[in-house]
């Protein structure tokens, strides 16, 4: 069993830490799970420095491998967001100068884990089926947006944290993860009307 | 053993030895470290002439230019942006491992560390947040609480005391261009969905003509290119390190390559004619010191050799070996055995002509140090400084050698001299008539040009990926703007805004235009806007409504309204420049005690003229086209260094006539005039390009074939050892010029071509200016 259990801390440093680092996320994804259609529901915690309680909402996220996510919030107002290849987009048009963090939202949500590399110095570990990856950007300009990520799960990605360089800190969990065999009619116009 | 006749000579093996000590000891002295080559071609180009303060700007627009490169994948099919993320990020590491560039990414992280535009955050918005605002203030409130409870709450950091409806993240954010996504740090996904590229920026660690840097750029080019091939991209590769790092190995190449050809060619023909190899021991010693000396006056002076300097520096072989053939020819029409012949009878032979020579070569080649070029300048003294120690060490160390014996090559000499060119007069005239045929056809077939471009000799594949990659990056490069003037910030502002209504309605141009008036919003328009924002959410109380439905304490909205009331200040352009990207900065030029200025650029030019009209109508205003201006000055020079050919022409006719009288100095002078027009005529008729650097060629021409004329005047045209040495020195000058119209950069192409017709035309002419002479010398 412990043989079994593989406990690995890494950075990108070193030519070695970086092939073992290649390892765990090769091994992370082949773990998950990814049908061609996701749904899950989420809760989001907003957690705001000058907020005593978090700003709390709940709703629903449809994974399309091929086309993005859709991005559904219900309560306490309904909302929704398009992700594709095109960028985001909030029901009112493209969301401009997006399409990196589009990209990224999209890879974090789905855990299309191959992309982060790119963008983030990684630091992993893995105890069981259980994993979780600490993400911080190397890129100034995202790291004006992110300090750091921290993204764990199993089969699935099941909580996903951001640290904010304004102290500010979201957390969301998902829960109850299913493939699906389509997607309903609302979430496919949604999802399919804004690829070109 | 060498004889060492008289104390004469004695003297001259002291002062030889004195002068090669002496550059010896400026080599040590101003050379510690070596050589410095250089390869950058536009080191030739002169610094156009233009106001300190135009200049100025063009400087701070190429600011960095020089070291930046772009690689571009370029992919045939539609591709995943997982898949395309993953050849980003082994493109960037196959970049990384080469270890030559620095860690910046130019171009794409902008923004200044200092939050100025924060301060000012109830005073900048967007055209579009204005609008917003002033149309549904509500929606701006409720859009900002979606937004807490969205997904993007994650990639876009909210500050409810600060920038509570994120206005001001807006604003910064529109200075992003949108068309931009950042696959990594250094990667920007480019191109359409059905044929994406990667576009990485990179900027080289050192000057973009680090020779020691070319091979291990071109070795990674053709690495990537390599690793490309195996996914299915084509690498293009943009920027002028490239086009610097292909013209440093093709230079390279040719400098071996000539030089190497030139030199067996010398040799060959040197032994072949005295079958000896002492006479050819001499005449390299005469190359070696020229060179040598050359090269360490070069350095000295210039702190660097250029590498195109070196190429017509093997040349200069050419040349240098004339002084001593001269000599050489001479002893060989003494006969060693009747005692009476000694080394110095043959240089007091020689002595004059070559003593000619050397001034007409040396002026010649000095004219180039009135041109504006750089590189000419260099080339000016190199070959100047080899010319005259190789004369020197003729006059010296060459008479230690002892006179050769007859050979066949003088009994040639003598056949040639009696048959040419008295062969058949029907047959002259045959070939004076096709001689005038050729000339006039080719003369009127000539064209000028003077474009810049004619410069640029890099290979087509270069040029078409440079476009490619240019027309992918969401970063235009410009290099024609107006520098605008005026007493102050406020009136450069103002003047700047009357440009470009000027602009818009000019035929000059189409496409936007960059212009930091369109951007900085007034001191006006900053009071608006904060008007605006006090109106529609602190007065009206919308704000404190979006505060109580996200529960935020009262202490929070107090401190808000508190920093909102005492939040105006206005930011002057100074202040707003701290935090715009670099590429905006650029554009102000700043204010000092005459003016201030800055500079509106422009991206598609489509009538320069009239955008030159434009600026001359004011003042103020000064229209700069870097590539225009330097084409401009090519064709100024073109026309000065034509006016300066007629009058060296002018000077030498009438020295030539005072020393030969009339009849005898324009048959000298015909022959520098025929092989000149000849020369030209070849230029047109082959399509060569006829530019300044035809003329550069038709100046050596002049100075040359002036030194055969000469020579045959002097001493007839039936002394075989004279035609011998002429000849000797047309085939070895030919052989280095030759050389050099094989190259593939075109300027250096048509100056060899332009010397080699010039040289071969002089030396069949020359011995008709020797006419009746020669019965007096006989």
């Amino acid at each position: 069993m412990l043989a079994a259990t593989c406990v690995a801390l890494i950075t990108s440093a070193g030519a070695q830490d970086k092939q073992e680092l290649e390892t765990l996320l090769a091994q992370i994804n082949d773990q998950i799970d990814k049908p061609m259609l996701t749904v899950a529901t989420f809760t989001q915690h907003n957690h705001i420095k000058v907020l005593q309680a978090p700003l709390i909402s709940t709703g629903e996220v449809f994974i399309d491998a091929r086309t993005g996510v859709a991005w559904y919030v219900n309560q306490p107002l309904q909302s929704k967001l398009i992700i594709n290849d095109r960028g985001i987009d909030t029901g009112q048009g493209l969301v401009s100068s997006s399409r990196t963090i589009a990209r990224l939202l999209r890879a974090l949500i789905s855990g299309e884990l191959s992309t982060l590399p790119a963008l983030f110095t990684i630091t992993g570990e893995k105890e069981g089926s259980q994993w979780t990856l600490l993400l911080t950007p190397k890129d100034p300009l995202l790291a004006r947006r992110i300090q750091s990520l921290r993204l764990s799960g199993a089969n699935s990605v099941a909580q996903l944290e951001v640290m904010q360089p304004t102290g500010n800190r979201i957390v969301i969990v998902f829960n109850e993860p299913s493939a699906l065999t389509e997607l309903p009619t609302r979430v496919y116009d949604d999802l399919y009307a804004t690829v070109p | 053993m060498p004889q060492f006749p008289d104390s004469t000579h004695r003297l001259g093996l002291i002062l030889w030895l004195l002068f090669v000590t002496s550059i010896g000891a400026i080599a040590v002295a101003k050379i510690p470290a070596g050589f410095n080559f250089r390869s950058d071609l536009l080191a030739l180009l002169p610094p156009v002439q233009q106001q300190p303060r135009v200049a100025a700007a063009s400087a701070r627009i190429t600011k960095g230019f020089e070291q930046q490169l772009v690689f571009a994948a370029q992919f045939a099919g539609e591709l995943t942006v997982n898949t395309l993320s993953q050849r980003a990020v082994e493109m960037q590491a196959l970049l990384d491992e080469a270890r030559l560039f620095s860690t910046e990414t130019p171009g794409l992280s902008q923004h200044n560390a200092d939050n100025t535009w924060q301060r000012a955050r109830y005073q900048l918005l967007t055209n579009a947040t204005r609008l917003q605002i002033t149309d549904d203030a509500d929606a701006v409130i409720d859009g900002a609480i979606n937004a807490l409870y969205g997904l993007m709450a994650s990639a876009q950091p909210v500050d409810l005391v600060a920038d509570p409806l994120s206005l001001n993240s807006r604003y910064q954010s529109s200075f992003i261009p949108p068309s931009i996504e950042l696959l990594t740090p250094t990667t920007i996904l480019a191109g359409t969905l059905e044929h994406p590229a990667l576009l990485q920026l990179r900027q080289l660690n050192s000057g973009a003509f680090d020779l020691q840097k070319n091979d291990a750029l071109l070795e990674l080019i053709e690495s990537v290119k390599n690793w490309g091939a195996s996914h299915g991209a084509e690498i293009r590769v943009s920027g002028l390190p490239v086009f610097a790092a292909h013209g440093a190995r093709r230079a390279q190449f040719e400098i071996s390559t000539f030089g190497s050809i030139s030199l067996i060619g010398v040799i060959g023909v040197l032994v072949g004619t005295f079958r000896s190899v002492r006479p050819l021991l001499g005449t390299l010693g005469c190359i070696g010191v020229g060179i040598g000396t050359a090269m360490v006056i070069t350095q000295a002076i210039f702190d660097e050799i250029h590498l195109l300097t070196l190429v017509f520096g093997a040349s200069l072989i050419g040349i240098s070996v004339d002084y001593a053939l001269h000599y050489l020819c001479d002893a060989l029409g003494r006969d060693p055995k009747d005692g009476k012949w000694t080394p110095s009878q043959s240089l007091k032979s020689v002595l004059p002509g070559i003593t000619i020579a050397l001034a007409t070569s040396v002026a010649a080649f000095l004219s180039f140090l009135f041109t504006p070029f750089p590189g000419l300048q260099q080339i000016a003294v190199f070959s100047a400084s080899g010319l005259v120690a190789a004369w020197l060490t003729v006059i010296t160390l060459l008479p230690g050698s002892s006179a050769q014996p007859h050979v066949p090559a003088l009994r040639y000499m003598a056949m040639w001299n009696q048959h040419w060119p008295f062969m058949n007069r029907r047959l002259m005239v045959v070939i004076c008539l096709l001689t005038s045929v050729v000339i006039i056809t080719g003369l009127l077939k000539l064209t000028p040009d003077d474009n810049v471009r004619i410069l640029q000799s890099s290979p087509p594949s270069l040029l078409a990926d440079d476009a490619e990659v240019r027309r992918l990056s969401p970063y235009k490069q410009a290099s024609q703007f107006f520098v605008v003037s005026a007493d102050s910030p406020t009136a450069l502002l103002a003047a700047e805004s009357r440009l470009i209504g000027q602009l818009d309605t000019s035929a000059g141009h189409t496409g936007a235009v960059t212009a930091l008036s369109t951007l900085y919003p007034s001191a006006t328009q900053q009071r608006n806007d904060y008007a605006l924002i006090k109106s529609r959410f602190y007065d009206s109380g919308r704000m404190r409504d979006f505060y109580q439905a996200l529960g935020v304490t009262d202490t929070v909205v107090e401190t808000n309204a508190r920093q909102f009331d005492t939040a105006l200040s206005i930011l002057s352009i100074d202040d707003w420049l701290i935090q715009a990207p670099q590429r905006l900065q650029t554009l102000w030029l700043g204010c000092d005690e005459i003016d201030c200025r800055s500079i509106v650029l422009l991206h598609q030019v489509l009538d320069k003229a009239l955008l030159a009209a434009i600026a001359e109508q004011d003042s103020r205003l000064s229209w700069v086209d870097r590539v225009g201006d330097i084409s401009e000055l090519l064709h100024r020079y073109r026309l000065q260094a034509t006016q300066a050919l007629l009058i060296v022409y002018g000077l030498a006719v009438l020295l030539l006539i005072y020393r030969f009288g009339l009849a005898g100095g324009l048959r000298v002078a015909a022959v520098p005039i025929i092989a000149t027009a000849m020369a030209l005529a070849v230029t047109g008729l082959v399509g060569n390009i006829f530019s300044l650097f035809s003329l550069l060629a038709l100046m050596v021409v002049a100075g040359i074939s002036i030194d055969y004329a000469v020579f045959y005047r002097l001493h007839g045209s039936n002394r075989p050892s004279t035609s011998l040495a002429i000849a000797l020195s047309a085939a070895t000058t030919m052989l280095a010029f030759g050389l050099l119209s094989m190259s593939d950069t075109a300027v250096v192409h048509t100056f060899g071509l332009t010397l080699m017709v010039g040289i071969l035309t002089a030396f069949l002419i020359s011995p008709l200016a020797a006419g009746q002479s020669q019965e007096n010398h006989n």
